[in-house]
């Protein structure tokens, strides 16, 4: 009754004020002398709104609009429904889910996200702050470690960059609205988003390749075990004395399977929202939206801790993976497992370890040295580990003179690394590694034998230069064979002709051969 | 300044796809693109009725809400616009819309969408009124021209209306009115009949 005297008020024509009276008069009527009437009504099944029941009549356009916000009509689930208009969600009258979707992306992503990331930054910073970057305690030894090969850093980095250009043209999305458009304004905001867009939809799915590739070079590893749970009791150290760690910690076997597994979950997500081929449906790209958001939001949470790790918290993290090769002392104090285990190898350790003098070929060998020992790099497949004396780049020459080591035994910069080689060659020779026969050399002076076929060959009595070079190159062959199929690929025509010079001591003519030879080969 | 509004009566609403057209061809839609649809539940069953949709004009529209560019705007008429210089076609605003209304000329690789297009009221857009762009882009002005939407105004049936929400919802409540008098006034005609009572209609309630 009272809604039709809030009309009277509004409807000011005479006609229709008469036929407001008759309305409400027959209201009345019908609801004092004819009860059947409305009894015959309600099992006609119509609904029981009191409303409609003191009317005794509604507009039959109620059931109808209210069968559409209760989404009756949907697809299979309900009542059909069809439109000449034949395109994504047309035959629907509400989409359901786009409220629940709006107070998500407004209501919590977008405060979440920021309240997360946000807080990941600060509990970083904080630490920074108050635990001070982590040294290595005993000082840079100066001697380096192999720890990735090229292949695994350029993995790395492909990964990392892309990583970084999604996170941030991502994140422009979630925080432009908030954050730039009241700096830079509307206009030049949308030019930027829109660019960030197109980038971040074309990089997805070259990220998603390279994940995989990721996925399959650093697995081997990164499986957990219980050195992991103690050193996550052990807070990584922090708490509850040195936390033991194989060649990754367990907080480092954390970050991969994070970045692999929310990784997959942004990727596929991100696919859907990006190919619009699965006959996707609305429902569907606002779930994948969900949980790409979610996704990103966690793996960028996580990725904060990575990055801080890897650049400012920890001396001696970031070169292993920009140079390749990491300081000994680092490997003793953060991985010593690790260490441990390439000491037991013979890569590393009193008799196979170098001087550490030559600052001299700065950079370059580095390099040098990964070219000529091809054997290191096929024996420990993508895990290779070797080891080459001398700073290998500028951060680590840095390294060198900040610590004070190794000043005492520098040759000329200009010398070339054949002849730091040589002068710790014959140290080697001295202090000797536990062969069998007594006098041994370092026989991966020669182009072409690494760590592992040195052992081979010592293993097969061939422990000096003398002996090596007084053998025939098909003996040395077959030797090889017996070690097993990797080493077939391997050529020793040169090695007789290079231990002959390296026996008599003719370094210069010895770096010089080499020079012309490929991987100990011609 | 008026409230604008759309509304469909559902019992006018013969499904002749009149609005669509006229929309798709007052504003040049792009290619692939339609405003306005006519969704028909119980097609061919009783109780069949249609509705013809589009861009509702909320007044807390979820898509502005939603769009990371913040490129809407709502009108002194309470008309939501949108600008297509700074749409990046995200899609976020056909994922909150309840009535489908954002839609997209393209749906391609890598999320290509190109510019949101949708309902303006026939409004036009935020582009200088009654220019060639502003046709081109977002289609008739005739707001602008003291015209109401082309759609409402070619409904042969009148279910469609367009107009100031306050006259809109007055013409529906009348017909609301007159439809329930109708019924009454059968119902009366059936009391007649079979109950053999003769109700009164002058006011009395006794005779
Ligand atoms: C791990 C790397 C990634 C991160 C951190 C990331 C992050 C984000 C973020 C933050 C958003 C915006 C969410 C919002 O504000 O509503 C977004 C949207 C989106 N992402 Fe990603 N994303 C990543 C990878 C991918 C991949 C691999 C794909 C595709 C294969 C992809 C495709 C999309 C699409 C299609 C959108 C919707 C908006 C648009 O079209 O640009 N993303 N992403
Ligand atoms: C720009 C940012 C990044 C920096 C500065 C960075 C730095 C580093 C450094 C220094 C290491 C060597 C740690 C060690 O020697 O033990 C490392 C290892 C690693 N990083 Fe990154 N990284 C970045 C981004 C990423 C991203 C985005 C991913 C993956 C999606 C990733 C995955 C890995 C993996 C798998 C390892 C090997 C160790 C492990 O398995 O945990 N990194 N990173
Ligand atoms: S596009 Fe959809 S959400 Fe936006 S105003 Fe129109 S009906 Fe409302
Ligand atoms: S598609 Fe365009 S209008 Fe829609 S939310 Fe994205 S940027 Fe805004």
């Amino acid at each position: 009754m009272d809604a039709l005297k809030w009309s009277s008020n509004k409807i000011t024509s005479f006609n229709f004020n008469l036929s407001l009276l008759a309305c409400l008069l027959i209201t009345l009527f019908a609801i004092f002398s004819f009860s059947p009437a409305i009894a015959a009504e309600d099992k006609l099944g119509n609904s029981n709104n009191t409303v409609t029941q003191q009317l005794g009549v509604k507009s039959p356009a109620t059931d109808l609009w209210r069968a559409v916000r209760q989404r009756e009509f949907k697809g299979s689930a309900g009542l059909s429904s069809s439109s000449q208009v034949k395109s994504m969600g047309s035959t629907e009258f509400i989409n359901i889910k786009g409220q629940e979707w709006r107070n998500f992306r407004m209501g919590q992503l977008v405060p979440y996200a920021a309240y997360l990331l946000g807080g990941v930054l600060l509990v970083l910073a904080l630490f920074r702050l108050i635990r001070g970057k982590i040294k290595i305690k005993a000082g840079r030894s100066g001697k380096k470690i192999l720890r990735f090969s090229p292949f695994q850093r350029f993995v790395h980095w492909s990964t990392a960059i892309l990583f970084v250009i999604l996170g941030v043209t991502g994140l422009l999305l979630t925080f432009g609205k908030s954050g730039l458009i009241p700096i830079i304004g509307g206009k030049a905001f949308g030019a930027m988003a829109g660019v960030g867009k197109v980038i971040h939809d074309y990089l997805g799915p070259v990220f998603g390749i390279m994940l995989l590739i990721m996925l399959f070079t650093f697995i081997k590893g990164n499986f957990g075990n219980w050195t992991d749970v103690k050193w996550f009791f052990k807070g990584g150290g922090m708490f509850g004395g040195h936390a033991s760690a194989g060649r990754y910690n367990g907080g480092e076997k954390a970050w991969f399977w994070v970045a692999i597994l929310a990784g997959a979950v942004v990727v596929v997500s991100g696919i859907v929202l990006d190919f619009p081929y699965f006959n996707q449906t609305r429902d569907d790209l606002q779930l994948s939206h969900l949980v790409h958001a979610i996704g990103s939001v966690g793996i960028l949470a996580a990725s904060f801790g990575h990055i801080f790790m890897g650049t400012v918290a920890m001396e001696g993290a970031y070169e292993s993976m920009r140079t390749g090769y990491c300081d000994e002392n680092w490997a003793k104090e953060h991985h010593d497992l690790w260490y441990d285990d390439l000491q037991a190898q013979g890569v590393v350790g009193a008799g196979a370890s170098m001087s550490g003098s030559a600052v001299a070929g700065v950079g370059a060998v580095a390099a040098g040295a990964m070219l000529r020992e091809p054997s290191s790099n096929a024996s420990g497949s993508t895990d290779g580990s070797a080891h080459v004396s001398g700073g290998s780049s500028d951060i680590d020459k840095q390294g060198l003179m900040d610590t004070g080591v190794s000043s005492s035994k520098k040759t000329p910069v200009k010398t070339a690394d054949k002849k730091s080689a040589s002068s710790s060659s014959s140290q080697s020779k001295k202090t000797g590694s536990s062969s069998t026969s007594g006098e041994s050399d370092n026989l991966k002076k020669i182009e072409g034998i690494g760590p592992k076929i040195e052992e081979i060959l010592k293993g097969a009595g061939l422990s000096t230069f003398s002996q090596l070079s007084h053998s025939n190159p098909d003996d040395i062959k077959v030797i090889l064979n017996d070690a097993g199929p990797r080493y077939k690929m391997h050529n020793p025509k040169t090695w007789p002709q290079q231990a002959e010079l390296a026996d008599k001591g003719a370094w210069d003519e010895l770096s010089d051969l080499q020079d012309r030879l490929l991987g100990g080969r011609e | 300044m008026a409230n604008v509004k759309f509304y469909c009566d559902s019992e006018r609403c013969i499904e002749c796809n009149g609005c669509v057209t006229a929309c798709k061809n007052e504003n040049d839609v792009p290619w692939g693109v339609n405003r306005r649809r006519v969704v028909t539940v119980k097609d061919g069953e009783p109780g069949e009725r249609s509705l013809s949709v589009a861009c509702m004009h909320c007044s807390d529209a979820p898509c502005a809400a939603v769009c990371p560019v913040d490129c809407f705007y709502t009108t002194d008429n309470g008309i939501v616009l949108h600008d297509k210089e700074t749409c990046i076609g995200c899609g976020y605003c056909s994922y909150a819309c309840p009535f489908g209304a954002p839609q997209f000329p393209e749906s391609g690789a890598f999320s290509s969408k190109g510019k949101m297009d949708k309902c303006t009221f026939c409004a036009g857009g935020p582009e200088e009124t009654g220019s060639a762009e502003e046709y081109q882009k977002y289609g008739a002005n005739r707001i602008a021209e003291g015209k109401l939407p082309l759609c409402a105004e070619m409904c042969a049936t009148k279910a469609l209306l367009a107009g100031d929400a306050n006259v809109v919802s007055d013409i529906y409540r009348q017909r609301v009115i007159n439809r329930s008098m109708s019924t009454l006034a059968s119902n009366v005609g059936i009391q007649k009949n079979f109950l053999g009572s003769s109700p009164d209609l002058t006011g009395k309630a006794t005779k």
